[in-house]
Formats: structure tokens, sequence, C-alpha cells
């Protein structure tokens, strides 16, 4: 950018300082988008990062997994490994999460290995020479004991626990008691952070604690990547039981990141829109500035200044304000996002894996990234006002009016470009990126409230007899003004209304999903009673059961039928996300499950599942690349070895967004050694009340097994809780951003009232009381809300269509149906009168307190 | 016998030790540096509940070529010299030890559930080339990893590595091997078991129960192919089995011991060693055994000047800076006139520098009895000079 002669570094220095609300407003512009931006990315980071660290401290230097089906590796394989291949480099692991009951419920992994195997593989420990003595003794309890566990010297602090002390850990339906054998000290910040969620158990405890007899969750190995290696791996796999395959280890890891990118690109694509937000405010802000400093900025033409040092002086003034804002925004963004972190990872927690998160990263990169778009918006923003500045004639002279007649002439431009946008982006909509698709959003939003000067102009014209009808005077003056004052009008209405739609599409996305959701929920869960061990997951329920417990349910008095159910994780051949599979033996929805492609009715999709097929969830057809159509066929790794399933019916599925594929149970025990059961469901038979037969249920529990049992209703109820937590991040950051919109509102108005002081002066000389003018102000601020609500609906709609029927289907692959409600725009409508009447109050009051003569001495 | 008393228990510990390697992820990079201390710690305690050697009893054969897990330390250990045809010389030593973490164990449902460790090394000196070669592994003594049987015939495994008698329980099959070395030999035995001590009561201490029970093939005839750096060679030789149990054998004074078990060409054995003491003094019960071409034994007791141990030199370990004893002159009471021999290791260089470091030596014997010329084969052992060079102890 142009370096600004020092004399003129002075002039601006002085403007910004003469006009401290404006400059405020202005680093308030920017702080607050670049604030929303930097406090989602270091939400978004710091959970992946978790997961990372994480991920590298379960997998360390392992190579490759032997992995299994729902009922994992027979453990018989790893001796195999070990005495027949005279495989070194292998570790056999059982792990999987449980609630520790004294640590607030968090969940913790308990990880079971064999100490003689895990030195190539994982540092977990630094265990000095010093207190090796102790170290001994825990350590023969550790091998020796059964339910002892170490744990991290830094979780143990944070909870005061001990050597010797006992943690309650709940895994599915049971409750077991674990000794902290000994305390780990972690050698390095990556260890000591993956250690934070773990406890450590001998392979014999965590088998016997995550009910694992017998098996292995997975078989870490270490094979270099040469001749040799290659052909280890293939005497390896030439070994293995059908039901197992070798992984490239952190397939899984990645795909876990593929898996949130779309949660997280969403994420970032809401906290972008304060900044655009912001931008008007900006924009505003500078429009503002270089109005009233139109006759300074002639005299400065006079005295020879170029048009270029004019336009380098506002624009140096946009970037220092701007660099003010970014300081303020990134100071706040930090604040915002470990609060951001939470409701993050909780999300991320509840839809995809358990990920807590400790330490709250800063990444420089985010701060950077931050940094330069805060400052490359607020100069985007300002290239427009600086340019109109440097058409100021040297002799000073142009007006206002002057301006608003450029203005109003610009208006077809405007509503042109805006419908260029509007079309481009509506194209862009149909091209498979995503990203390209959130940017297209923005287009609509940007495009639209370029049509604001032109609706405004028509809307006030239109109102203005009605307005002298109602108001008299007042009626006719206020739409009046508006019209006069469009160039500062219509940015702040045009401010307002991108806030309001977004409020409109977003609730309408949420309100819409919601409804997708009851209904679904109404239509597949049509058992009375709904039986689940507490679990760590909203969405998925992978405990193990024993099939027993339904035995018990179905000896209840009142039980008429009961179902079971298993979810598990299996594994796909070439596809590094594991397939939640679940295997019922009645059917929930009772024939009412929503289908978007079937076979034929549902009963001879029963009945094809009955032989062998399966049913896939439109999500997980989508995710997978498989066309929604007949003749699809999946194929799954079974303790049978691979086998292919038909599909019979493609089926709406909300429980969660990597889709579900689902067989009969007894398909699923012909191609699964796993006994366990996951959930129960029981019918109640008439004459019964559905509450009595839960709390006989419950006493049939009693003591036995810790499982939920849940009237169907409580079920419906808590699913919703959990959609509503989903949602609200969302709801935060829209609340967010309507403050931005709230506080822009509120500068432009401000501005612009105080703009017209002499005006008012004039006014109130001439007879106008202050009762009058208040009226005035706040009758043109009201009418300014209006137009930006009248706005808002469609372009709310039109997102809401977007985002329902293009970015959510991209995204996550959910269908949903549109449902628009009134009161989203009845809500909306509330947000934007309320906003700019209470944003037209501080203006009002000022413009109240003008002294007539004080106002007409400027003259 | 005595014999590798404190070998076992301070490597029982470093079980442990290598147990936490693994969870600390040290990744082998660094030997744990146990102290002294801790080995006196837990070689005097810890033994509580576990059963005592404390009198003879009667061997029975197949089952007590087996484990023994109500004792604390249990080994099977096995050296070898051996050579091919045109000559060439090995030195084999390979030994499977067995430690009981506890004394007993709670009913658990888990198959890797257990309290008994099982570690082994196995070492090849190939003296030609001046090269010793060891590895070492570890594993617990459950879900199949390790252990030993005696049903349908012994085996005694860790891993892929195994000591597996023959049904007619005269012959057996050492077979380990690692990266490129390894070796997998069938031996014979020549001669009757010998019960060491008094009939395998072997007595460590003057104290109640510091002892072992203790037996030797001490004559097996082997044959079969070892490879050295990728490189097999066929070989047969004469080799030495131990196998040995207790809870505790050392007294608290001990730091060490020297060990010896010679083949003499002329079909004769002696098992011969001294407990050292911290003080510089000799454990009064060492003791050792001569066996008679036709299998007969006498017990030796050093105190009694049956036999005595003289070091000719010494040699520094490069890598521990042990300084080692080098060379010996043994003087042996034999029923038959007094032998007097000199033992000199094949090669410098056959310390093991495992989890526990020590020399486990191939040695030429030559001497005189009766001032007839005397020749045979040597297996050495030396432990504790490691902590006795690092504390500076006298001898």
């Amino acid at each position: 950018m142009l370096m600004l002669p020092s004399s003129l570094r002075r002039v601006m220095l002085r403007a910004i300082l003469r006009r401290p609300f404006q400059a405020a407003m202005f680093i308030l512009g920017v702080a607050l988008g670049v604030a929303m931006m930097v406090a989602i990315d270091i939400a978004n980071a710091s959970a992946t990062r978790a997961f990372g660290i994480f991920a590298e401290s379960l997998t360390g230097r392992t190579t490759h997994q032997i992995v299994g089906g729902p009922s994992g590796v027979p453990y018989e394989l790893y001796r195999q490994l070990r005495l027949e291949l005279g495989v070194r480099e292998a570790a056999p692991v059982v792990t999987a999460y449980a609630q520790a009951l004294e640590l607030d419920g968090q969940p913790l992994r308990i990880f079971g290995i064999d100490p003689f195997a895990e030195a190539p593989f994982r540092g977990y420990l630094n265990l000095g020479a010093a207190n090796a003595n102790a170290d001994i003794a825990s350590m023969t309890a550790f091998l020796t004991q059964p339910n002892t566990v170490l744990m991290a010297e830094q979780l143990a602090a944070q909870y005061g626990l001990q050597e010797g002390d006992t943690l309650t850990m709940r895994y599915g339906p049971t409750r077991h008691k674990l000794t902290i054998a000994g305390l780990l000290r972690s050698s390095d910040e990556v260890t000591a952070q993956g250690l934070q969620d773990m406890l450590i158990a001998d392979i014999s405890t965590a088998q016997e604690v995550l009910n694992m007899l017998g098996r292995l969750t997975n078989i870490d190995l270490i094979i270099s990547e040469t001749p040799d290696g290659e052909a280890l791996l293939a005497r390896i796999r030439s070994i293995l039981p059908p039901g197992a395959t070798v992984q490239v280890a952190g397939a899984r890891a990645s795909a876990v990141g593929q898996i949130t990118a779309a949660f997280n690109l969403s994420l970032t694509a809401l906290s972008l829109l304060a900044l655009v937000v912001g931008m008007f405010l900006i924009y505003n802000t500078v429009t503002f500035s270089v109005v009233q400093r139109r006759p300074i900025i002639g005299i400065l033409r006079a005295l020879g200044v170029t048009r270029g040092q004019i336009f380098g002086m506002v624009l140096w003034e946009a970037a220092l304000l701007a660099a003010f804002g970014v300081v303020f925004g990134l100071i706040a963004g930090v604040l915002m996002g470990r609060l951001a972190v939470v409701i993050v990872t909780q999300t991320i927690s509840s839809l995809y894996f358990t990920v807590t998160v400790r330490n709250v990263d800063i990444p420089t990169l985010s701060l950077l990234k931050g940094a330069l778009i805060g400052i490359s918006a607020a100069l985007l923003a300002a290239l427009l006002p600086a340019y109109e500045a440097t058409n100021t004639p040297p002799s000073g002279t142009l007006k206002r009016s002057d301006i608003e007649r450029k203005v109003r002439r610009a208006v077809p431009l405007a509503s042109l470009s805006g419908a260029l946008v509007v079309a481009v982006s509506l194209g862009a909509l149909s091209l498979p990126s995503l990203e390209v698709n959130f940017v297209a959003l923005f287009g609509i939003v940007v495009g639209f409230s370029l049509f604001t000067p032109l609706v405004t102009l028509a809307l006030m014209s239109a109102v203005r007899p009605l307005g002298g009808l109602l108001l008299g005077v007042l009626g006719l003056m206020a739409p009046r003004s508006i019209i006069r004052s469009l160039s500062r009008a219509s940015v702040a209405i045009a401010a307002l209304m991108v806030a309001v739609s977004v409020i409109v599409g977003i609730s309408a996305m949420v309100g819409s999903f919601r409804n997708d959701v009851q209904g679904w929920l109404a239509d597949t869960i049509r058992a009375d009673i709904l039986i689940s061990p507490p679990s760590i997951s909203a969405v998925r329920q992978d405990v193990p059961v024993e099939p027993s417990v339904a035995d018990v349910v179905s000896r209840v008095q009142g039980v008429v039928a009961v179902g079971v159910s298993r979810s598990v994780d299996v594994i796909r051949p070439n596809d590094p996300q594991p397939v939640l599979l679940t295997a019922i033996d009645r059917d929930t929805s009772m024939g009412t499950r929503r289908l978007v492609w079937q076979i034929g009715d549902y009963e001879t999709v029963w009945a094809a599942l009955g032989e062998g097929a399966v049913m896939v969830s439109e999500t997980f057809a989508r995710q997978r690349g498989i066309p929604i159509a007949a003749g699809q066929h999946i194929t799954l790794l079974t303790d049978r070895g691979e086998h292919t399933f038909p599909i019979a019916a493609f089926m709406v599925d909300y429980s969660g967004d990597q889709g579900t594929v689902m067989m009969r149970r007894h398909i699923y025990l012909q191609y699964y050694d796993d006994p366990y059961i996951s959930t129960i469901a029981a019918w109640v038979a008439p004459g019964y009340a559905v509450s009595d037969v839960v709390n006989a249920i419950r006493a049939a529990f009693d003591g036995q097994q810790e499982l939920l049992v849940q009237s169907n209703r409580d079920l419906r109820e808590r699913v919703l809780v959990v959609f509503d937590q989903t949602f609200a991040i969302t709801t935060a950051l829209n609340l967010l951003a309507t403050v931005v919109a709230f506080i822009g509102i509120l500068s432009a108005l401000a501005s612009l009232q105080l703009e017209r002081t002499r005006e008012f002066g004039a006014m109130r000389a001439n007879g106008m009381t202050r009762c009058q003018l208040f009226r005035l102000t706040l009758t043109e601020t009201s009418l300014m809300g209006a137009i930006a609500a009248v706005m808002a609906a469609p372009v709310g709609t039109l997102l809401a269509w977007v985002l329902v029927y293009i970015i959510n289907l991209r995204s996550f692959g959910w269908t949903l149906t549109l449902s628009l409600r009134p009161e989203f725009y009845a809500q909306a409508t509330l947000v934007a009168l309320v906003a700019s009447l209470l944003a037209g109050v501080y203006p009002a009051l000022r413009i109240g307190q003008i002294q007539p003569a004080c106002a007409l001495r400027l003259e | 016998m005595t014999r590798r008393g404190i070998l076992a228990i301070a490597t029982g510990l470093l079980v442990l030790g290598v147990a936490f390697i693994g969870v600390s992820g040290l990744r082998g990079q660094t030997q744990p540096e146990f102290s002294a201390d801790v080995v006196a710690a837990l070689s005097g305690g810890g033994i509580e509940g576990f059963a005592r050697v404390t009198g003879v009893k009667e061997f029975s054969f197949p089952r007590d070529h087996g484990a023994h897990p109500e004792y604390q330390t249990e080994w099977w250990y096995n050296t070898a010299n051996v050579q091919t045809a045109d000559g060439r010389r090995f030195g084999l030593k390979f030994t499977i030890f067995r430690r009981a973490l506890t004394p007993t164990m709670a009913e658990r449902r888990s198959e890797w559930a257990t309290n008994q460790i099982y570690f082994a090394d196995f070492a090849i000196a190939d003296i030609a080339a001046d090269r010793f070669y060891f590895k070492e592994r570890f594993a617990r003594g459950a879900a199949g990893l390790a252990g030993a049987q005696t049903e349908p015939f012994v085996k005694i495994w860790i891993e892929d590595w195994s000591i597996t008698f023959d049904e007619d329980g005269q012959g057996y099959r050492l077979r380990a091997a690692e990266g490129d070395m390894g070796m997998d030999v069938r031996l014979r035995m020549s001669k009757p078991i010998v019960l060491q001590g008094d009939r395998g009561f072997s007595v460590k201490s003057a104290d109640e129960g510091n002892a072992s029970y203790y037996y030797s093939f001490t004559r097996s005839l082997l044959e079969g192919t070892i490879t050295v750096r990728g490189e097999q060679f066929a070989v047969s030789g004469t080799a030495w089995f131990d196998h040995e149990y207790s809870t505790s054998v050392l007294g608290e004074d001990a730091i060490g011991w020297d060990w010896f078990a010679i083949q003499l060409d002329d079909q004769r054995e002696i098992m011969l060693y001294q407990i050292r003491l911290r003080d510089g003094g000799i454990e009064p019960t060492s003791n050792g055994t001569f066996v008679n071409a036709d299998g007969s034994t006498r017990y030796l007791l050093m105190a009694q000047g049956d036999y005595t141990i003289t070091p000719l030199g010494t040699w520094t370990s490069p890598r521990t800076g042990a300084i080692y004893p080098h060379g010996w002159r043994l003087t042996v009471n034999a029923p038959d006139g007094l032998l007097e021999l000199e033992v000199q290791p094949f090669m410098r260089d056959q310390e093991l520098n495992t989890t526990t470091a020590y020399y486990e030596g191939a040695a030429r014997v030559t001497g005189t009895q009766n001032g007839k010329p005397i020749s045979g084969v040597a297996y050495v052992e030396l432990t504790g000079y490691n902590v006795q060079t690092r504390e500076g102890h006298s001898r």
C-alpha cells in the first residue's frame, strides 16, 4: 500500500481520535468477526488434535493392526503369530471405554496390554530407577492381581487419587471396582495427554472387565516396508481366521478426520457469517467517516494531495482500526474458544467418537488466519468508500445530496449485480464441492443484500401514503428521510437482513431436522419399553449385554413380546471406516419404517431380510457411494469370510450420521460369532400400564444389571435432548451473528442520526417537539427493521432450502423435508424489529437533547 | 546346585524390570540399572508363602522335568561345546527361566492371567571368528505363550524357543532362533541323571530353606544345526543340562558366584562353584560333584579342601566395564588322585549383556592327574562382577 506523508498520517490519526464512537464500532465489527472465527477454529483444532494425540498414543509405532469383527480377534491367533510364525513385533490389545463413576462419570479408555510385548510399540511411562523399588511392587500387583490398573499421575492428582485407591468403572450393565496399582509419570507431552484418558490394565484384567475372554480387540504389528516385511505380512494373512483382516494402522484415525470434516466445515462457515455481517459494519463506518470528512478531503486535494494518497489514507485508517479490532478479536476468540471447545467436543462425542479435550490448543495458524482474514475483510469493506473519497473534487463542495444522487443512480447497477451474484451462486450449488456450496451460500446472502437499496426505495415510496395516514407528518417524513439517506440506511438494513435471514434459514433447517427426527422416532420405535445399558455415546450402543437379560425381561408380567438388537462395528473390505451393523430379531417399527427405496412392500422387504438381504441407511449409501437403486449389494467381512449381501431397502435413519446397515438377527448369528445383544425392546400387553411394567422390569434387574429401562415416550424425549445438544453450537453461533448484526444496526443508525444533527436542529428550531423528534427517529429505525424483516423472509427461506436440500444432504447424507413454520418468520421479524427499535433508542435520546441553537450554530 | 541363585533372583527381578520397560517404552535402548539394594531387598524378602526347599525329596521323572510353580525360581539350563566336521568350534548356551511373582493366584477367568513369568536367553560363541552373539526374551506363562508341560511329553517353551524331550525321556531337542541366529540341535543323554548335592537337595547356605532341588545331565551327545549370522553349520559335541528350582538360595552377604561344568575327555565330569561374599570371603557351603565315567558321583565340599579355584588373569568387559577373572587353576580331589587343571576360555568376550549382565563362556581344560595329561572342555559362569566392579569390593 502507499506510504503516507507524515502530515497526512496526522490528519488520519486526528480524524480517528475525533470520532471515538465510530472507531469503536469499526473495531467491534472486526473484533467480533475475528473472535468468532478464531473461537471455532480453536475448538475444531483442539478436538481434532486431542483425537490425534489420543490415536497416536494408542497406536504408538504400530504399522499394521489385525482387527476382527464384533467379537474381535481370537487370542489363539496371537499365540500362533508368536509360536508358529515367530513374529516378534506383535502386541495384543483389549480395549474399550468405560465410565469412571468417581471421576464425574468421565469416560476412560481401559487399555489392556501385555507388558512383555509392549516395548517396541508404545511409550507410556518413564519409571526411573530412583523409585524402582515401589514400581516393582506395583508391577507385581498389576500383573497378578485381578482388577488392577495403572493411571496417569496427573489424572490421579486431579481427582485426589492415590496408589491403592479404587475406582468404580461402569462398563455397560456392570460395575467394576478397579484398584490403582501404580501411577504413571509420562515422559513427554504426547503421552501425557494420551494417558489422561486411559487406564492401563494387564490384558487379563481388561479381558475380564470388558467381557472379552478369549478374544482380543486387535493385535498390533510393526512390519517394515521391505520385501521381508511384505513376505511376513503375506504369511500373517495366510493364517488369519475368516473374520480377521490386517489394516494399516492409523487408517481408522485418518478416517475419523474425514468423518468430522463436514461437521468442522459447517462450523467454520457459520463462524465466517459473523465476519460477513461485520463487513457491513465496517463498510458503514468507513463510508460515514469519509462522507463527514469531505470538506477536509477537498481542502487536502486543493493543497495538492493526490487521489492516490487520499485512497491510501482511507485504507490505512481502515487497516489501523482493523489491527486494533484484530487484537481484541484474537483475545476474545481465544477466550470464547475455550467455551466453544466444550460445546464442540460434546457434540463430537455424542455423534462420532469419544474425545476429551483437556488442553485447549491455540494454534498459531488459527491466529494468523484470523488476523489476516480480519484485516482483509476490513480493507475490502473500506475499498469502495476509499475510492469514493478520491472522487471528492478539490473544492470540497460536494454535498451529501450529491452522494445520495449518485447512490440513487447506482441502485439499478447494485440490483443487477446482486441478481448476477445470486444467479452465479445458485449455479455453484450444483457443484459437488462442499466448500464451494458454502461460498455459494454466502454469495446468495450477499447477492440479495445488494437488492436492499431497490427494495428500500420501493417499500418506502409505497409506505409513505400509508404512513401519512397513520402518523401524519411524521409518517410522511420518516420514509422520505430513509430514502434521502439511502447510502447509509441500506447498508444497515442489509446487515440486519443478512443476520435475520440466517436466523430464518438455520431455524428452519434445524426445525425441519427436528421434525423429521421426531417423525422418524415415532415411526421406527413403536415398542413400548426400551432397555439399554448406560452408554457413553448418544448414537451407539455397542456394549455387549448377555442375551439372557432378554429372557429376564420376557418373564416380567405384562410383557407380551420382546425384541433384541445388537449394534456392532464390522469391517467392509477396503474401507478404512468401520460399518455400524445392527441386527434385529423383531422390527420395533412394526412395519412403519420409512424407506426411500425398497424392493416391494414391507412384508417383502422383511422376508428378503430373513433370507439374508440387508437394509442400508440412506446416509450410509450416500457416504460410501452406493447408488440408491435396485440391484445393489454390500460386502462385509464376516466371521465366515467376506460375504456379499443384497440390499433390499434403503431406509431413513437419523441415529447417527455415519449410517447403518441392518440385518436380521438369525442371519447375523449365522455370519458372526457374537452371541451378545445391545438393546432390548419390549411390548406391553393390553391392560397393563407401561409405567408399571417399566418398574417391574427395573425390579427384575435390581442389583444385577445396571440397565436403562425407558418407556417409549421417555426415550423419544431423551433423543430430542441429544438432538438439541447437538445443535447447541449452531444456535450459539446463530445468536452471536445476531448480536453482531444488532451492533451493526446500532452503529449505522447512530451514525446516521448523529450525522443529521443540524437537520434536527433546524426541525427543532421550526417547532418540532422533542417527543416528535423521538418518535420520528424510532419510526425511521423501525421502518428499517421492517424492511430487513420483509427481505429476510424470502432470503431466509431460500437459505433454509439450500441448507436442507444441498448442504445437509451433501455433508451428512440425510434427506430432510423442509418444514416452514410461521413461528420461524415471526421470530425473525421480532428480532429485526426489536433490534432496530433498540438501536434507535440511543440516537433518539441523543437527538432529543439537541439544543437547536448549538446545532444551528454550525450552519 | 547353588550356582545361578543370584542370577535367577536378580534376573527374576529384572523380568519385572523388563515388564516396566515394556510399559515404559524405554525400548531397550538403555539397560535398566537396578541397584544392588533392590536385588538385596527382594532376594531377602518377598518369599513368604512360597514352598521352600528344606530337605531331601524323591524325584520322579518325567514329572519333575516340568515346572514347580509353588517355588519362586526355576530354570532349565543348557550349555554345549560343539564343532563342525572340519573342527570349527562353537560354544552354545540356552536357558529358560521361570519366576513366580506371587506364591498363589486368585481365581481368574482370563487365560492370560498368571503369576508365572518365563524368560530365556541363548548365546552362540563363534570361537574361530572371536564373535559372541546372544538373544533374550520374556513372556507370561499363560495363553500358551510360555510354560512347561510333562504330558504327553516334556516340553519347556517360551514362544518359539523350546526344550522338547523325546518320548523315551533319554533325549531332547533344543530350538531357539531369532533374526539371523539360531540353533536346532538334538541331544541324547550318555550318562544317568546326576542328582546334585545330597540326592538332589543342594544346600546353598547355613540358613534353612536356602537350598534348591538340582539335577543334571552331565554329558549329552549333541548333533544338529546352528545358524550364525545367517550361515548354517552342522555341528556335534557334548552338552550339559541342569534343572534347578528353589525359593531362596543365597545368603544376604553373597555378591556372585563362579561356576564350572567340566567334561573331561575320559568321560568324567566335574561341577563345582564358589559363592563369593561381600567381605571377600567364600560361602562355606560352596560345593561340587565329581562324576565318574560309570556315572557314580562323589560330593565335593570346598571348605574341606576338596577343590581350590585360583584365577590367573582378568578381562574387562568393554560394555559393562565389569572386570571378570579370566583363566583359572583348579585342583580337585578326585577319588583316584588329585586333578590339577587349567581352565582357559576359548575366547575372551563371552559376556551376555542381557537384562542381567553375566559371563557364560566355553572353555578349554588341560591338566594332569597322577602325572598323566588330561584334557577336556568346560563352561564357566561368572556372576555379580558388574556390581562388584562398580562397588569396588575386594577380590
